[in-house]
């Protein structure tokens, strides 16, 4: 069972959701979501707003917080404009006290060599002239764009200026076509600057409320110190799926043959340190595909979850444990008895008692669900669940005004891979 | 397919290639799997050549050999199948899935997700909770990563502790 390898999402959007027509680009993994303590939803990054509040170079470790208009870093971490690997920088001497400076990329064949310089002047500077001097068609293009932008005559637009330039440039190239190989000679690359690595604050959109902030920490900007961090995977329900019983693995990315029924187990796991409700509600028919018909079935629709433990083991469901380890097989043995050594039940007789088929444990529920499919085709079935959270307010959200209870309501999307219909 | 445990609670294949024991460290509750290569005598140093932290899941057919600098690497790490590692420093809370090269002297910062067959060319630094995939000069890239994968990977390194 993993948190991070997981095939359940969830709908981020302010427009309503479709179980028929579902955008999976509006569809976030748990573990890439805010939450809003003011909103009490979940938050994708595209609903939060941010400000960069530092930013550094990873490989020197310089910090650029104060320097606002700074992106790069300008000491002398460079790195290759092809492969992006970081590049060595020797020096040779030359007559007269001249010094020119050798860049070799350590991961491909790239190198470049400075001409020959004179008078002390930092890399950066070195490196800036000479493309200022010698510019490639490219450079030439953006010199000519700055320059119409930044000009002194009225009379045209400055954007009209700059789509005649382009559109000239376009004509020159068409009426003079030069084969590929021959262009990408004439384009000479630069040692680039390392870009700079930046420590973002996130807001909601709807109500400005921080979502994530970085304690004030300037010794060693490598270290991540949060001061407020509300994280969708502290508060929301894990939801995942697997095979009803455990040892056969389920994965998404298999093409999976069913007859038309099958049972699967859904789980519930609560992440919070006090006890919730959780209400489960899945459409009873939907079009999961042109001519391809769902039911599904499901015994129970609202459990309590009770709050997680701090012994892991506890906090997994039986159908994931596993006894590759003696600590695994051990709890197994607690959990199974001698269920474990007794054949699987048959699927008529999972069918006739589901109910008894419903594991519970500490903070987490194990619920089967019975899927009808009418049809005949291959496809990629996404199962809809709404879920529909009530609880107490955890410690850390009591701090904040507005709310005496935590509820939630939100779409999860469990994508179950390709399904072929036999 | 059986594994010696030790009281710290590391377990280690039978089936692992361990040579120079007396230049590599285990903390604690460390994973070490089948035909896993540590080389911890590739040079001579007064300090380990190999460090692993607590909580560390080495998988299948995956090969630590230090080149010039020792390795180190921290806690709640997880290194998929066929990943090899030249690398000085991997910090704590860091998956690297399967089929990596993680080069010498590169450093892997807190919180990061290696994706399956990335190269990590030499020297290159990963700032903190980044995402890296790819092979450069092809499709090399370093995204964010979410900061609630700090805790996630931990426990992601504690389960397969428990499950193997």
């Amino acid at each position: 069972m993993s948190l991070i390898y997981n095939d359940s999402r969830i709908y981020c959007s302010d427009t309503p959701f479709d179980p028929n027509n579902i955008n999976t680009n509006l569809t976030f993994p748990l573990s890439h979501l805010f939450f809003c303590p003011i909103c009490q939803e979940p938050r994708a990054t595209h609903q939060t707003s941010y400000d960069i509040e530092s930013k550094f170079c990873a490989n020197c470790l310089t910090d650029y917080s104060n320097n606002k208009n700074l992106t790069h870093c300008i000491k002398n971490c460079f790195e290759c404009p092809d492969c992006h690997a970081n590049l060595s920088i020797t020096m040779t001497d030359h007559d007269n006290k001249g010094k020119s400076f050798n860049f070799n990329c350590v991961y491909c064949e790239y190198s470049y060599v400075t001409s020959v310089i004179y008078k002390p002047k930092s890399l950066h500077a070195i490196v800036d002239d000479e493309k200022r001097a010698n510019p490639d068609s490219f450079h030439q293009l953006c010199d000519a764009i700055r320059k119409g932008v930044l000009g002194p005559e009225e009379e045209k637009s400055p954007v009209s200026k700059n789509i005649e330039l382009m559109l000239q440039q376009t004509r020159r190239q068409e009426q003079t076509p030069t084969p590929p190989t021959e262009l990408d000679l004439t384009i000479k690359s630069y040692p680039q600057a390392r870009k700079l690595t930046t420590k973002t604050s996130h807001r909601c959109c709807k109500c400005h409320n921080l979502v994530l902030a970085y304690a004030n920490d300037k010794t060693q900007p490598t270290i991540n110190k949060f001061a407020v961090k509300f994280s969708a995977v502290d508060y929301l329900p894990t939801i995942s799926i697997s095979n009803l019983f455990n040892g056969e693995k389920f994965s998404s990315q298999v093409l999976k043959k069913w007859n038309g029924t099958t049972i699967l187990m859904i789980h519930l796991i609560n992440p919070m340190s006090v006890k919730c409700t959780v209400n489960i509600s899945i459409p009873s028919s939907y079009n999961v595909a042109p001519e391809v018909n769902c039911k599904i079935t499901i015994p129970l629709n609202q459990v309590t979850l009770g709050p997680t433990s701090t012994n892991l083991i506890k906090t997994i469901p039986s159908c994931f444990l596993t006894s590759n380890t003696p600590t695994g097989k051990r709890e197994l043995i607690l959990r199974k008895g001698d269920v474990m050594h007794k054949p699987p039940a048959s699927f008529e007789e999972v069918e006739e008692n589901l109910n008894n088929f419903v594991e519970r444990g500490i903070n987490w529920y194990s619920i089967p669900v019975i899927i009808n499919l009418d049809g005949s085709n291959t496809f990629n079935f996404r199962l809809p669940v709404y879920i529909t959270l009530k609880s107490e307010l955890p410690d850390v959200l009591k701090k904040i005004p507005g709310h005496d209870a935590l509820s939630v309501g939100y779409w999860n999307v469990i994508d179950l891979g390709s399904v072929s219909l036999v | 397919m059986s594994y010696i445990e030790t009281s710290s609670g590391n377990r280690i294949s039978q089936d692992a290639k361990i040579s120079g024991t007396s230049q590599i460290s285990i903390e604690s509750n460390c994973t070490i799997s089948h035909n896993v290569i540590l080389q911890g005598d590739t040079f001579t140093s007064e300090s380990p050549t190999i460090q692993l932290g607590k909580y560390c899941y080495l998988d299948t057919n995956c090969r630590i050999t230090p080149e010039t600098t020792p390795v180190t690497i921290g806690s709640y790490v997880i290194i998929g199948v066929n990943t090899t590692v030249h690398s000085s420093t991997i910090s704590n809370r860091v998956i690297i899935e399967g089929d990596c090269t993680i080069a010498t002297s590169s450093v892997i910062y807190d919180c990061c997700i290696i994706r399956k067959g990335t190269v990590i060319p030499n020297r290159l630094v990963i700032p903190p909770y980044s995402e890296v995939s790819g092979v450069p000069g092809k499709d090399f890239a370093i995204r964010k990563l979410h900061p609630s994968f700090k805790k996630l990977i931990e426990i992601e390194a504690k389960q397969l502790q428990i499950l193997g």
